[in-house]
């Protein structure tokens, strides 16, 4: 499945620029926002119990973090869905997680 | 237990973590404005993987260095008596001696990458005028940034080599970027060496990194020239290389481009096809 490398999601009524990057095996993303705030990186981690978390690189930034890795999974959920859609016109296939 | 970003985590994830952080650091480049070749700083290239059925986005120093090159130290000879940021799509098997060109291992081995950009800095050069109005040698430089239209960033055609340092055990991608002939614009622009970087359409990317081509067709996609009705340009403050931002200004005293392009259908050598 090829993922896009660079987008535009909207967080909180902006237009920001994410791109995927591979680091050290890990998937981290890249946002860029268009006013003079700093960059923001994020990685998906697991918690102790084995769940997954969004998280930014470096911390402090774990709300900012949780709330783009929402958006930017639903977009990337949604380009596999509509590409999926290319090739199945039978049945609908359950939406595949970004954690997988 | 160790805590992350206040996620209670294991202490492997918390060092996995910590290490992602370190490489993080280094992975500012697509914030970078304007990236001087001459600063031997990393940059964005996408490389495919070995079955070419996606690919990466990753670091690449600008400046190619061949394999022999193991040490920091030799690096750092090697760029200061080669220039090896571009590498000229006319030269990609035979140098301008008619010599096996440094270039060939990399094409005939396929080791074809993008370089990703949101513009290309140039510098115009404009003879300066004596006290009695007599054309002086000496020149002016006037820098501009010249990007694509309806496009935010396009990709470059490269050619990379891996170097392992031997120092750090790292592999490390060094890259050049294709260069052909400057069309009507840039001719104007880049008026001293009369080159323009070659710009890629999504096709033509796409064709670079992602398909097995022939030799001949590599070459042919190295030499693509963009149309200049395709490009807008600016004329940016001097400081560009320090502050490393291209920060639109005008010059009173500077002649405008011409811009008859726009008007005709420009002939180019080396037409995307």
């Amino acid at each position: 499945m090829n993922d896009p490398k660079i987008f535009e999601v909207e967080l909180n009524g902006q237009i920001v620029q994410v791109s995927d990057h591979t680091i050290k095996s890990a998937r981290v993303y890249h946002i860029v926002y268009p006013n003079s705030k700093p960059p923001l990186n994020i990685t998906i981690a697991e918690d102790s119990d084995g769940l997954k978390f969004w998280t930014s690189l470096p911390e402090g930034r774990q709300e900012e973090a949780e709330f783009a890795g929402k958006i930017i999974a639903t977009y990337i959920r949604e380009y596999r869905r509509n590409q999926s859609c290319v090739t199945t016109t039978d049945k609908k296939l359950p939406a595949p997680s970004l954690f997988d | 237990m160790c805590y992350y970003n206040g996620q209670k985590v294991t202490r492997t994830e918390f060092i996995r973590l910590k290490n992602l952080e370190k490489a993080v650091r280094n992975y500012n480049f697509l914030n970078v404005g304007v990236h001087n070749g001459f600063m031997f700083q990393p940059s964005a290239i996408a490389v495919a993987n070995a079955d070419k059925t996606d690919f990466d986005l990753t670091l690449g120093h600008w400046g190619y260095l061949p394999g022999v090159i193991k040490t920091h130290e030799a690096a750092q000879a090697f760029v200061r008596s080669y220039t090896t940021m571009n590498f000229k799509s006319e030269n990609m098997f035979l140098n301008d001696k008619g010599q096996r060109s440094m270039w060939a291992d990399a094409v005939n081995k396929g080791r074809r990458c993008l370089v990703l950009s949101t513009g290309i800095v140039e510098n115009r050069h404009v003879q300066k005028i004596g006290k009695k109005g007599e054309p002086l040698k000496a020149t002016d430089k006037y820098p501009y940034i010249v990007t694509l239209k309806d496009t935010e960033y396009f990709w470059f055609p490269g050619l990379y080599n891996q170097i392992l340092d031997e120092e750090t055990g790292e592999l490390i991608y060094t890259f050049a970027l294709g260069t052909t002939p400057a069309n009507a614009l840039m001719s104007q622009i880049h008026n001293s060496k009369m080159r323009m970087p070659t710009v890629l359409n999504e096709d033509l990317a796409y064709e670079w990194l992602m398909t097995d081509i022939s030799k001949e067709r590599a070459q042919s996609l190295a030499r693509t020239q963009v149309p200049s009705s395709a490009m807008d340009f600016c004329t940016i403050t001097k400081e560009y290389l320090t502050e490393r931002v291209a920060n639109p200004t005008t010059y009173d005293t500077l002649p405008p481009i011409d811009m008859a392009y726009l008007d005709t259908t420009e002939e180019l050598i080396y037409p995307a096809a």
